[in-house]
């Protein structure tokens, strides 16, 4: 079951920091990588990935340059700055303290390990 | 779009990039058979609607052009406003405060003046035999701790000079005493997981003319857990067919909080009173390393092998189906449990590199039953990191323990407080720490087996600057209540 907008919207941009961390360069291989580590969850319109895309670069989280893709075609790749790195790290840790004061209220509880 | 593209070159990258988009998710249908018009279709369903995209990628772009012109000319307006408010509230600030002085020096006046009365002498104290009274109770005084062992410690030298047992309401009373400085340590606390727990209060100055008030101890173990989060997964790497990378998270602490043995003088006074005490009846000059140390440990190797995972793995379970993207949390679970109080703790990442060809890491060094698996724990503290490819360098089939290269040790025997974080166990909470996993461990292991091929080049730039043992960053993040008993409570879907 695809998340509503108001969930995903909160998500989108940790997760394309992630991805074009991860190694995914322009728009088409970055939806098919969240499409393929989210198990085909998270994006059910791959456009909606453009804005969030949009709004990283004009913060200065991703940087972008232009080639010719093997097709010919005029192609846009993107990756992280500096800040991006940063910020990715930042953007991590406030939805793992975000997911986990809703799972608390919710109810569900991490996986914890007996070990001493 | 509004504009056309041709016209504006922001509007024709846009257009440009979801046409690339658009082609592609194309290109890929038709690749698995779609017929081109349909391939067009299905992608342009997936994508959305394209038009409505560029519109709100363009004004992304350009809108806020118009706004920051707008919010110029409110900013400058304000500006003069509050220019001039400031003005004149310093004038009429600067008249009050000119005021309040010359009011001050009044009242001064005033009372250098006034004349002083000596205080009276204190009335003699009555001679009293010297002794310790108290209650000991479990949590609350209408608790009482009935028929408790209260041991009386010189505080020299920790030796007991008087056992002593409560009466059913808990009370005590030592007898006389000579004059001098106690502890009092309580046996056997009544919810201390494991049994033989003690406490010991503080110091109690026991000398003529002193008041010694009565004493009240709670006995009740006070305790938490903390619970580890990583900023990342843990590094790993397979490269199919010949080596495999992948590392271990250990967080190493100790507190001062609970002892071996009973404390006296002769060692470092604990940040809080009162301590528990592991071992109430032994004595303190038996024992040099007092302080309760504990570990925190993951690793991600067990996930390669395709261990079955029991309980104890249920973390590795889902860090596994979770494709190594779940933020972990390992929470401490002991004997003894945490005692609440201040900690210290340091982290480190360990890992090493496995060739594909080396079957068996540890054969040789363990007795049956006591197998364990490549960069398990005791695999990580009893091997260096390193050791299976410098033997694989020296075309040797066995692994050796006392290979010649740096190993991890279990630092927080001898860690130096000043250097590890403090982090405080709070009653009944869990306290949260983030551990940075450090940057690029894969890449240098990575760049080391490239550049060397010969063991002693590989052992040297090793010692020179290892890539496979690293300190990592500890930040206190908060608390939480705890939650019930993970044996209790089946395993769940990690947070992603």
């Amino acid at each position: 079951m695809k998340p509503s907008p108001d969930l995903l919207r909160g998500a989108l941009e940790p997760i394309i920091l992630e991805v074009i961390a991860a190694g995914a360069t322009y728009g088409y291989e970055i939806a098919r990588a969240i499409e393929q580590t989210s198990g085909g969850h998270l994006l059910a319109q791959e456009g909606t990935l453009y804005p969030a895309l949009h709004r990283l670069e004009k913060r200065g989280l991703l940087a972008a340059e232009w080639s010719t893709s093997p097709e010919g075609r005029q192609r846009k790749h993107y990756k992280l700055t500096a800040l991006g790195r940063k910020e990715r790290l930042a953007l991590r840790k406030e939805w793992t303290d975000f997911s986990r004061a809703v799972n608390l209220v919710l109810g569900i509880q991490h996986v914890q390990v007996a070990w001493f | 779009m509004s504009k056309s593209p041709g016209s504006d070159p922001i509007a024709a990258e846009i257009e440009a990039e979801i046409t690339d988009h658009l082609a592609s998710a194309a290109e890929q249908l038709e690749s698995q058979g779609l017929a081109p018009s349909e391939a067009r279709q299905k992608s342009e369903e997936k994508f959305g609607d394209p038009a409505a995209i560029g519109r709100c990628c363009y004004w992304i772009k350009q809108g806020d052009t118009l706004m920051f012109r707008t919010a110029t000319i409110i900013l400058l307006t304000l500006l003069c406003l509050a220019l001039g408010f400031s003005t004149f509230s310093s004038w009429q600030s600067q008249r009050q405060m000119a005021q309040q002085m010359t009011n001050l020096a009044e009242e001064l006046k005033a009372l250098a003046s006034q004349e002083k009365v000596p205080p009276s002498p204190a009335p003699p104290a009555e001679s009293k035999p010297l002794e310790i009274t108290g209650k000991v109770f479990v949590g609350s005084p209408d608790k009482p701790a009935a028929n408790a062992e209260v041991m009386i410690c010189r505080v020299s030298d920790g030796e007991i000079v008087r056992r002593i047992t409560a009466d059913a309401t808990g009370r005590f009373s030592s007898g006389p005493l000579a004059a001098g400085d106690y502890t009092l340590v309580v046996q056997d606390l009544q919810n201390a997981t494991k049994s033989g727990v003690g406490i010991q209060t503080s110091p109690i100055y026991v000398y003529a003319g002193m008041t010694i008030d009565e004493l009240q101890i709670d006995t009740k173990y006070r305790a938490g857990q903390i619970d580890v989060e990583l900023s990342e997964p843990l590094p790993k790497f397979e490269n199919p067919g010949s080596y495999t990378i992948a590392s271990r998270i250990i967080v190493a602490g100790s507190t001062a909080q609970s002892q071996l043995t009973r404390w006296s003088s002769t060692r470092p006074i604990p940040p809080r009173w009162p301590i528990f005490v592991r071992l109430p009846d032994t004595s303190p000059a038996r024992t040099t390393d007092y302080r309760q140390h504990f570990r925190l440990t993951f690793g991600n190797a067990s996930v390669l092998d395709g261990e079955e995972p029991d309980r104890r793995s249920s973390l590795i379970e889902n860090y596994a189906r979770l494709n190594g993207t779940a933020t972990l949390v390992i929470s401490h679970s002991s004997p003894i449990p945490l005692p609440a109080g201040p900690s210290s703790a340091e982290a480190f990442v360990v890992a090493d590199i496995l060739p594909h060809d080396f079957a068996d890491a540890t054969r040789g060094h363990r007795q049956p039953g006591q197998e364990s698996k490549w960069m398990d724990y005791q695999y990580a503290v009893t091997f260096p990191p390193g050791a299976v490819w410098r033997a694989k360098l020296r075309n040797e089939h066995f692994l050796m323990s006392n290979s010649p290269l740096p190993r991890f040790s279990v630092l927080s025997r001898s860690a130096k407080v000043d250097a590890a974080e403090q982090i405080t166990v709070e009653d009944g909470k869990a306290t949260r720490i983030r551990v940075e996993i450090p940057d690029n461990i894969v890449t240098r292991i990575q760049k080391l087996i490239e550049s060397t091929t010969d063991a002693t080049e590989f052992e040297e730039q090793v010692n020179r600057d290892n890539p496979f043992i690293r300190p990592a960053k500890i930040t206190v993040l908060g608390t939480e209540p705890l939650k019930a008993d993970p044996a209790n409570t089946p395993a769940s879907q990690a947070p992603q």
